[in-house]
């Protein structure tokens, strides 16, 4: 039992670091970012590649002085497209580069700092083994969704990306809509980047994997519905709960779960499962 | 003013491809049924110049860390090859394309580089979809010598894929799995349960099956607990950990590679299933250097550490100059490579010698390669008349990131014999 | 150059392809033929402002209806094939279209992607049936009792990507592509005007998907294998991707040139170290040099 809510715990914890940032992107901003993932491996790669040269806090403070550099020329670089069709494909040219630069500049190897954390040690829980490291993690992801929840629920700005994320053109009668677009895009590329440097402690990274979390995170975003991110994390608790119970007593399924929890969504709630007034456009 | 440019494409295309030097067709004669080729000669045997290579492998996404120590050992050995002689005078020329966009580029890209480029031999191929979607189109246009380095997949000679100038210089995951349960009985005879978790694909299946069925021929006893077979390039493995914590067994045999096996480990590691159950990797070795724990059981088709280079010079020049350009010990994909470009060297190179010309047709090429047996670093390689290799393969123990305890499964141990189904011969072990 | 006359211009230029290009120019120009098919069933969906990442579902279905034919009954009749190519892509593309007509945007691209992953899935997993991820062996098309060789291949190529030139010209003409751009502009009139969207929707989707089918039956004839491949999303994504290319060119000729300069920058970048590179900057390029036309 035990066992099988690790399994649960990490996997949340897996779609929650894939699938926040685009709740900003997508949710807010209405950008159609298909380098999300590759945005995410960064991260992962630039922590393990900082922190293995530099050291942990050094390289955890470069890393994120690099993060912080990259919402900018992102934000850039999608400014130039006018329309989502572009959006679509501007994004797209720029996955295939991103993954490019880092066949040139990164290698081929895998790149993980999952040593780093088994150094930590581990919790005995239940008579199974628990390694402090996921606890670390599951803390920073509960210190950020907080920082989210206190950014969105509490301050000016986050009220306005909460409105312009219901309804961007009622939003504008009061609100610098545009710009609280722009403000989002930042936020959420600079915490999918840092998120995927939390994710090193547990996954390695290499070439070919900044597709595959793009699936991953627009799946759960979808799921939860494009309003809030606790929708969106209610989503990932979902798919981790159904993903845990395929793997535990139907295992052949495990190809097909997340597809089929879209597809189910989809049908029954095409607003997502946690959204208030279903839009679904 | 777009016909235009577009019609001015077609003419530029077709003229310019009129100017190359058209690759000489040999037309089969005899039947339309693959049994007896026969071929005529068109252009005389005459002394080349250059030597075209065409190597074909993964350089990008998860499965470079197969092509790239692949490409590395093919430079290396195009080089050495250059320096001590070249293949009968004529220099040999690198001509590499990426194996990634699936099967159908793969076609794409076979045909361009045999019906464009010219090339002399096509060496390529890590994934066995691709394998399978180039060999009828190999056979079919029957002008180059075409080998398959390292796709593992037994379909290729079970169907009876490779008659005419298809070959691979490689064993297949039945050679994986018979050596692995071989040595698996070896060292834990009272092995009770075992778990699977492979990837799910083809080649996790065959893997698995193929292990699991010679497991049980030898054993019967043994109970499988479960087989887990989870999606390429999931990052998460914590609930196939679960299970096998909770199941229990004495051993799990796995065949995951790339990320698939190093979030593994790691994650493994991290929840203490190495303390509790072995683990037997198929084709294991990259696990070695990322952190895998001792006392696992570790099957490869190679490993740099056989045979001893201490002992076998081929194999000592070999890990030596591929250390000291790439910086680490070659993997098995480098041996894998190195296979497969020595075999068309010595092919060509007997058979100019048997045929007493100064550049053989490939009629006479294949007839020679077909049974052809040579020294490589990682110890030899015999090719049969099905245009497969006997292989066998490298089995160990891990201690501190390398293979001790090694045991070299011979090839007639581990492969079946030439025209027997391999699960038929599986059953009858 | 428009209308027919391009049509005409299109058959010229692919006979003198064949007449003046040697084997792999000529297997490229089928392929590319075939594969604009697809293209167009993107292209098509794309006009009512929906993304279908899901389109290589019906391309997968297409390809395996030969394969499975062959593998199963040794069927290698062309118009078997097409046939069931055909009904089994629009019974797809229908159910596909009808269960993803109640939403737009990014909840249909992921819709439908869902769907396709399914059948990939499904494809990958029922190996005994399917062949999983090797895929299955497709023969040369038999027509009656001769084989189709090669002559008779790119013919079947010129075909169809004539005969989709022709049908784009009169779906251009028609009311549904009136409709269709209604529908991208400003979905609430339209309905109020009376259209049905839905089975707009629907109905379009089958013929992307028919279009889609067929052009993977073509594929798998030009290179003589079928995977699952067909179906996975990374396929459909380069659809996409075609197509947008093909938005950027006039018609009806523009979705074989797009399929074209798509297929012959990805081809031309596996020689690269990196190619994703390579690629990614043609079509940034593309972008660039569309937005410079258009400015």
């Amino acid at each position: 039992m035990i066992n099988a809510l690790v399994a649960f715990y990490a996997f949340f914890l897996n779609l929650l670091a894939v699938s926040i940032g685009m709740a900003f992107i997508y949710g807010v901003a209405r950008v159609l970012n298909l380098a999300h993932g590759a945005f995410f491996v960064l991260g992962g790669y630039l922590a393990t590649a900082l922190i293995t040269r530099l050291g942990p806090v050094p390289g955890a403070l470069a890393t994120a002085a690099v993060l912080a550099a990259l919402p900018p020329l992102f934000y850039l670089y999608v400014r130039l497209t006018r329309n989502e069709l572009e959006q679509l494909f501007a994004t797209y040219a720029l996955l295939l580069l991103m993954e490019g630069l880092f066949k040139l500049v990164f290698g081929y190897g895998n790149y993980t700092l999952a040593d780093l954390a088994a150094g930590l040690g581990a919790a005995s829980v239940g008579g199974q083994r628990v390694p402090y490291a996921y606890f670390l993690a599951g803390v920073a992801v509960a210190g950020l969704m907080a920082t989210f929840y206190l950014l969105l629920y509490k301050t000016r700005l986050g009220l306005y990306m909460r409105a312009v994320s219901d309804d961007r053109e009622m939003a504008a009668l009061g609100v610098r809509s545009p710009l609280v677009q722009h403000l989002s895009i930042f936020l959420g590329i600079f915490a999918t980047a840092l998120l995927g440097a939390v994710a090193a402690t547990w996954q390695a990274y290499t070439l070919g994997l900044s597709a595959e979390v793009l699936i991953y995170a627009f799946a759960a975003l979808v799921i939860g519905g494009l309003g809030n991110i606790w929708g969106t994390a209610a989503a990932s608790a979902l798919v981790a709960v159904a993903r845990t119970a395929v793997v535990m007593f139907y295992p052949e399924l495990e190809l097909l779960v997340i597809y089929i929890a879209v597809i189910a969504v989809l049908l029954i709630r095409p607003g997502g499962i946690f959204t208030r007034y279903a839009r679904v456009a | 003013m777009g016909i235009a440019f577009v019609a001015g494409l077609g003419v530029g295309a077709g003229l310019t491809s009129l100017m190359r030097p058209q690759v000489s067709q040999l037309t089969p004669t005899g039947t339309a049924t693959l049994e007896t080729p026969k071929y005529t000669t068109v252009s005389p045997a005459r002394r080349k110049e250059v030597f075209k290579l065409g190597v074909v492998t993964f350089q990008t996404g998860a499965a470079s860390i197969f092509g790239i120590p692949a490409l590395n050992a093919a430079q290396l050995l195009v080089d050495q090859i250059n320096q001590a002689g070249e293949i009968l005078g004529a220099k040999v020329e690198l001509v590499v394309r990426d194996e990634s966009g699936g099967p159908d580029k793969m076609v794409a890209v076979y045909r361009e580089l045999t019906q464009q480029a010219g090339v002399d031999a096509y060496v390529g191929l890590i994934s066995s979809a691709d394998c399978l979607a180039v060999a009828p189109v190999a056979e079919d246009i029957g002008t180059t010598l075409t080998v398959f380095f390292d796709c593992a997949t037994k379909q290729l000679v079970d169907r009876g894929m490779m008659k005419k100038v298809t070959f691979r210089t490689g064993g297949t995951t039945v050679t994986d799995g018979v050596a692995l349960a071989r040595y698996v009985l070896e060292v834990m005879p009272d092995v009770k349960t075992v778990v699977g978790l492979n990837q799910d694909y083809a080649y996790g299946r065959d893997e698995w099956a193929d292990f699991k069925n010679a497991l049980l021929t030898m054993k019967p006893d043994v109970k499988v607990l479960d087989e887990l077979f989870t999606p390429l390039f999931a990052t998460d493995y914590s609930a196939q950990i679960s299970k096998i914590l909770d199941l229990r067994p004495d051993l799990v045999h796995t065949s995951l590679w790339g990320p698939d096996l190093v979030n593994f480990i790691k994650q493994a590691t991290a929840r203490g299933l190495f303390q509790q159950t072995r683990v037997a990797f198929a084709r294991g070795e990259f696990g070695l250097y990322e952190g895998m724990p001792d006392d696992q059981i570790v099957e490869g088709p190679h490993y740099h550490g056989f045979p001893d280079p201490k002992a076998y010079y081929i194999n000592r020049d070999f890990v030596e100059a591929y250390i000291s350009r790439f910086g680490s010990p070659p993997p098995y994909p480098a041996y894998h490579m190195a296979n497969a470009i020595l075999g068309v060297k010595y092919a060509f190179e007997v058979a100019a010698a048997v045929e007493n010309v100064e550049w053989p047709d490939l009629s006479a090429v294949v007839k020679i390669f077909e049974r052809l047996a040579y020294a490589t670093p990682g110890d030899y390689i015999i090719m049969t008349p099905n245009h497969n290799a006997m292989r066998g393969a490298v089995v160990g123990i891990s201690k501190g990131g390398k293979l001790t305890a090694l045991k070299y499964m011979h090839a007639a141990e581990v492969n079946p014999p030439v025209g027997v189904l391999s699960d038929q011969w599986v059953k009858s072990l | 150059m428009r209308g027919w006359l391009s049509v005409v211009a299109f058959i010229g230029v692919a006979a003198v392809v064949f007449a003046a290009g040697g084997d792999y120019l000529k297997f490229v120009a089928a392929y590319v033929m075939m594969w604009s098919l697809a293209v167009w069933g993107a292209q098509l969906l794309l006009r009512y402002g929906l993304v279908n990442f899901g389109i290589g579902g019906a391309y997968a279905v297409g390809g395996y209806a030969a394969g499975l034919l062959y593998r199963h009954f040794g069927i290698a009749e062309v118009t078997l094939h097409i046939l069931t190519a055909v009904v089994a892509a629009g019974l797809w593309g229908l159910l596909s279209g009808v269960v993803s007509a109640r939403v737009r945007g990014v909840q249909y691209a992921l819709l439908n992607l869902a769907l396709s992953m399914v059948l990939y899935s499904i494809l990958l997993k029922f190996y005994w049936a399917t062949g999983g991820s090797d895929g299955l062996y497709v023969p040369l098309p038999r027509f009656f009792d001769a084989s189709l060789g090669d002559l008779g291949l790119y013919l079947l190529a010129l075909f169809f990507a004539t005969a989709w030139m022709t049908l784009g010209l009169v779906y251009s003409q028609s009311a549904a592509a009136r409709l269709a751009d209604g529908v991208r502009i400003n979905e609430l009139r339209v309905s109020a005007l009376g259209a049905h969207i839905n089975r707009q929707i629907a109905a379009a989707s089958a013929l992307a998907s028919v279009s889609a089918g067929l052009g993977g039956l073509g594929v798998a004839y030009v290179t003589s294998h079928v995977s699952p491949h067909y179906a996975h999303w990374s396929t459909s994504g380069e659809l996409v991707v075609a197509a947008l290319l093909s938005n950027f060119l006039p018609q009806p000729w523009g979705f074989v040139a797009g399929a074209a300069a798509y297929q012959a920058v990805r081809l031309f970048s596996l020689q690269f170290v990196t190619p994703e590179l390579f690629v990614g900057v043609a079509l940034l390029a593309t972008l660039g040099l569309w937005r410079y036309y258009r400015r």
